[in-house]
């Protein structure tokens, strides 16, 4: 469904490239985290994927159309959440019946059922940009999920939210994934999706370092919470916590372990040697 | 399911249009009461009969002479002024990325914003202008009675007076498209940048071509042949034409940051 073929970028006046030579094949609808340090080309490769820059080579197909052509059959059935909103001064039904009739798939049913979720359904009579920031996020989302697009961008989407406003996150995202709809989530509050993906992606300076499904993540690594020394020294990364250590060890089958993204990503950006070896060998 | 044509399509066409007029409808009946009331103002001060400052001795003459004057430059002003909101919609990262992921061709968005920024400040300006005019000759009329030659002319009438309805359109088509190719390059204060840009490469013209003339040419040389005077005729309506292909093709190239 989404497929980019090694995709390079660079911002003009920098050397490096912010993606270099990036490939990514995403066959089927889920829930794909994209996860990496400030400044690793997460919101560019955003950018890229939906038509929005235009990439030195390479190029992103979406259905088999490339996205930059920005074709209107293309941009109806993608939509992308910015890490920051420019709302117009309007109340929201001005606000649908502005941009709905762009989307053939736009429902108000889940429009209304999704500000419901959000506990902005009272928001009616005000002006979009008297909203706090929190609530003009959750009003554009719930917008972008109600226009039903097969691929759904969201660039740090719970920056901005409240604690239930997270936890609300959670539930829509989970509530609203599909076999024949693409989200992929672009954050460092890798503690705000933990448990709703599918699919983790990981990037450190313009290239790929995971690209693994989480049930095939957590078949050779687990995830534990221990205080047990011998585990401890023989974990393939430990970090401290008050008493136990959260670690990864790999799993022989013996675990059934949920990810811990903060973890993963840890053991992804400094010990590449053991990501290479027990995802990316086959791949060489 | 019907099958749309992916570059221009009258109904998504009509729905870009919309979404403008009701993003910006309150601010563009705004800026056309403004547009109406220094036009007023203008005609009535140009027109006066108590002041005469395009020099003619009888008024019949003074309100030709001025309402062509502020016709042809205060309509030049206010459609240049349109013309640099063509890509007001671009001027932040935000504003681009809602402007340029809106499931339409580039080419309807493009002509959503021509039809607003440009037909429609020129429409809304010949409007104001016959409303300001009518407002004058009852002004005169009401502070001075009965005036010798005090009469209506109107969008309409004021082309009687221009040498050439061509050049008349012609200049009003160049300048324009001037500004809204402006706007493509600088979306943020347009109207000042390309006016600046117009002003700083007329001087240098003018400084060169005087220096080259001077240097070859007999300091009398002066005349205009004629097929240079066809040359400027059609000058204006070919660089219009140009501007605006330009134009499109600089926003077709958009992207979320101004890298060009």
């Amino acid at each position: 469904m989404l497929k980019i073929e090694n995709l390079s970028f660079s911002y003009p006046r920098r050397r490096e490239p912010v993606v270099d030579d990036f490939s990514l094949d995403i066959a089927e609808g889920g829930i794909y985290g994209l996860l990496g340090p400030n400044g690793a080309g997460k919101s560019t490769l955003l950018y890229l994927i939906s038509g929005l820059l235009t990439p030195r080579s390479g190029k992103v197909l979406f259905k088999d159309k490339n996205t930059r052509l920005r074709l209107p059959e293309t941009l109806n059935d993608i939509f992308i959440v910015p890490e920051e909103l420019t709302l117009p001064a309007v109340k929201l039904d001005s606000y649908i019946k502005m941009n709905a009739p762009f989307y053939p798939r736009f429902s108000r049913e889940d429009l209304q059922r999704h500000l419901a979720t959000f506990e902005v359904d009272d928001i009616a009579r005000y002006k979009l940009t008297s909203l706090s920031m929190g609530q003009r996020k959750k009003v554009f989302m719930c917008f972008a999920l109600a226009c039903n697009t097969s691929l759904l961008l969201m660039d740090e989407p719970t920056n901005g939210l409240d604690i239930p406003g997270k936890a609300a996150f959670r539930r829509f995202i989970a509530s609203s994934a599909s076999d024949d709809r693409i989200i992929v989530i672009s954050t460092h509050q890798v503690r705000d999706i933990d448990r709703i993906l599918d699919h983790v992606a990981i990037m450190d300076r313009h290239s790929l370092l995971l690209n693994e499904s989480i049930s095939t993540i957590t078949d050779k690594l687990a995830f534990l919470n221990t205080a047990d020394r011998s585990l401890i020294d023989n974990a393939l990364i430990a970090q401290p916590g008050l008493g136990n250590a959260q670690i990864i060890v790999a799993n022989d089958g013996s675990y059934d372990t949920e990810v811990n993204l903060e973890t993963l990503f840890e053991l992804a950006t400094t010990r590449r040697d053991v990501i290479d070896s027990l995802f990316n060998s086959k791949k060489a | 399911m019907k099958t749309q044509s992916q570059i221009f399509d009258f109904g998504r066409f009509a729905d870009c249009v919309s979404r403008d007029l009701r993003l910006n409808g309150k601010s563009w009946m705004l800026k056309a009461l403004m547009m109406l009331g220094v036009t007023t103002l203008l005609l009535i001060f140009y027109t006066h009969p108590d002041y005469d400052f395009v020099g003619c001795s009888d008024y019949a003459k003074q309100q030709e002479e001025s309402t062509f004057l502020i016709f042809r430059f205060g309509g030049a002003a206010f459609c240049a002024l349109g013309a640099s909101m063509l890509m007001e919609n671009m001027t932040s990262k935000g504003l681009r990325l809602n402007s340029l992921m809106s499931p339409a061709s580039d080419l309807e968005k493009y002509l959503s914003r021509f039809l607003i920024c440009i037909v429609g400040v020129t429409v809304a300006f010949i409007i104001c202008f016959a409303i300001a005019d009518a407002i004058r000759v009852f002004y005169i009329m009401h502070e001075y009675g009965d005036i010798d030659g005090l009469s209506y002319v109107g969008p309409f009438g004021v082309q009687v007076f221009a040498e050439s309805k061509f050049y008349l359109w012609g200049f009003f088509l160049a300048v324009q498209a001037t500004f809204a190719l402006g706007s493509t390059v600088w979306p943020k204060n347009a109207f000042l940048k390309t006016f600046g840009t117009i002003v700083l490469l007329l001087v240098i013209f003018r400084i060169m071509s005087d220096g080259v003339f001077s240097l070859f040419y007999n300091p009398g040389f002066r005349t205009v042949p004629d097929w240079i005077e066809t040359i400027a005729k059609t000058v204006p309506t070919i660089w219009a034409i140009f501007c605006y292909i330009t134009a499109y093709y600089r926003f077709k190239e958009s992207e979320i940051i101004n890298r060009f």
